[in-house]
């Protein structure tokens, strides 16, 4: 039992040193470790908000599994510049569910953010973004991805996310003459 | 070589259905319908009843009831979806839950459908606006016309003098969940036809005599459009003369001349400037078909909608009440089905809203 306590103390003291710092270490899933901002991580990531309050924040590195390194230094890049030129009150994202509502537009940065970023790096990014719960991310690369997928045809889109045309060429055509408009331009 | 390369990782291949629909739900609806044709499980996706609440969603389909004193009730509605097939019923026209306390389907009549709601007369309650989606829920009201939705809605009725030239416009306010008289500011003897669209928050109806009547949803702007007809514009009586919306623009159909239907738009809303967008003769919408007509020459046909998102128009034609629709772009005609001889007015054209409650519902 003696042994349990002093491990029990080491963890409290571990858990101060940890409450004390500003930033927070993540480790991705092939264990390349991130420092961040943990005002930053708390503020826009529910889920790491959530370990933070929770205690369950690693020193050693917080372990993400889900998350390769590539995407991980995305969202930390992301936290690190939003800490820096956004004021709080503009993260406020709207959730409305109403398919009228109106979506943020991505500020300039955001979107020069996104820009640079490879076809597999976006896509990376927006699970990451929903893994962590960071709306805004999500918010961001969602509407990147949807910029992209604008005005194209189907068959563009089975090449973009791999899918196989498992419909009857019957069917297609069917449904084809049923929507003929959508294949106007957008 | 390429053969024996490891298979290429692609992460846009997994990823998971919230996901795709956050990505769906920012694209024009004419992109989410043109993926349908992606695969089956993209088209699953899109029609989910828990996902389409988020994505956004077109014209599907009309209401329109019959009257048939061979069977009772004599009234009934119905609906048919715009590609004139059968399937699952979107939606249940019956009004079943107005029905349990109506009992009689005759005291239930449709007066029009905006983005979603359905105002209907019912003479046990005055005026019932509905959502047609989720058609167990109701909301009493107790006067008439035109509602429309973006959270909230306002029902917009016209009052008349005995002349019947507009008095003033009531409007109902789902925000104050008042009506409120407002005196009519367009001129004198304003007579209102039967088509009406509410498009950028002003009320917009068509008149006997003085084009287009608008008014905003606080009564304070009133003004009138004049209309083009065989290149003159204003003050032409018209009985053929429809609006309605579509790609965000106002959309008048001229058919005074009988022998061809002009299609109008509004490009600019300051200036009254209309565009002539497409003409086409009468005989070529109605002469193929080898329709029923009610006359050699009568072509009595009534203009049901503009599709809101592309270059269609349908119609309900002769005396089978044919809905019909044609293709500006490909100058196609196409019949959809026949609606049955017992059906009139008014077809509503229905564009769902999946969404949950009214914003200020309770």
């Amino acid at each position: 039992m003696e042994v349990d306590k002093g491990k029990g103390e080491a963890e409290e003291t571990r858990k101060v040193a940890e409450a004390d710092r500003d930033t927070v270490t993540l480790k991705s899933s092939d264990g390349k470790l991130f420092e961040v901002s943990k005002e930053a991580a708390a503020r826009l990531s529910t889920v790491l908000a959530g370990m933070i309050a929770g205690g369950s924040i690693d020193d050693n590195g917080t372990d993400l599994k889900q998350i390769g390194s590539e995407a991980l230094e995305n969202v930390v890049d992301y936290c690190n510049k939003h800490a820096n030129s956004i004021p709080s009150a503009a993260l406020i994202s709207s959730s409305i569910s109403f398919n009228t509502a109106p979506f943020k537009e991505p500020e300039e940065w955001e979107r020069k953010f996104v820009d640079r970023l490879s076809h597999d790096a976006l896509f990376d990014l927006v699970e990451a973004a929903n893994f962590l719960g960071m709306e805004r991310l999500l918010d961001v690369t969602c509407h990147k991805i949807s910029e992209m997928m604008k005005g194209k045809s189907p068959d563009q889109i089975r090449e973009v996310f791999n899918i196989k045309n498992d419909y009857t060429k019957e069917e297609l055509e069917e449904i084809r003459q049923e929507l003929a408009w959508a294949f106007y331009d957008d | 070589m390429e053969a024996a390369e490891p298979a290429k990782r692609n992460p846009a291949a997994s990823l998971p259905d919230e996901i795709l629909v956050e990505i769906l739900r920012r694209l024009p609806v004419r992109s989410v319908c043109r993926f349908k044709c992606v695969s089956r499980s993209w088209r699953d996706l899109i029609s989910d009843p828990a996902h389409r609440k988020k994505l956004p969603q077109t014209l599907t389909g009309f209401f329109y009831s019959s009257y048939n004193e061979e069977r009772f009730p004599s009234s009934a509605r119905h609906f048919t979806n715009i590609t004139g097939k059968g399937g699952a019923p979107l939606i249940v026209p019956s009004l079943s839950f107005l029905l349990a306390a109506t009992d009689n389907a005759d005291d239930v009549e449709l007066m029009d459908s905006c983005n979603g709601l359905l105002l209907c007369h019912c003479r046990c309650f005055g005026l019932v606006l509905m959502r047609t989606i989720g058609i167990h829920r109701s909301i009493m009201l107790c006067a008439i016309r035109r509602p429309t939705v973006s959270s909230h809605f306002y029902v917009v009725e016209y009052v008349l003098d005995e002349d019947s030239c507009v008095a003033g416009v009531e409007i109902y306010s789902s925000k104050t969940a008042a009506w409120s008289f407002k005196e009519n500011e367009w001129g004198s003897d304003i007579m209102l036809h039967d088509s009406s669209v509410f498009l950028n928050g002003f009320m917009h109806m068509v008149t006997f005599a003085d084009g287009v009547a608008v008014v905003d949803m606080e009564g304070k702007i009133w003004r009138t459009i004049p209309v083009p007809s065989n290149g003159e514009l204003g003050r032409v009586h018209r009985s053929k003369g429809w609006i309605h919306q579509s790609q965000g623009r106002l959309c008048f159909l001229d058919g005074s001349d009988r022998s061809k239907l002009s299609i109008w738009t509004l490009e600019n809303h300051a200036s009254n400037e209309w565009t002539l967008k497409h003409s086409v003769g009468m005989m070529f919408l109605f002469r193929q078909k080898n329709l029923l007509a009610p006359f050699e020459f009568d072509l009595g046909y009534t203009l049901v909608a503009f599709h809101p998102e592309c270059n269609l128009i349908y119609f309900v034609y002769g005396l089978d009440k044919t809905l019909m629709a044609y293709d500006m772009d490909r100058k196609e005609v196409r019949v959809i089905r026949n609606l049955g001889y017992d059906c009139s007015k008014p077809y509503l054209p229905y564009v769902p809203w999946f969404s949950e409650a009214l914003a200020d519902e309770q």
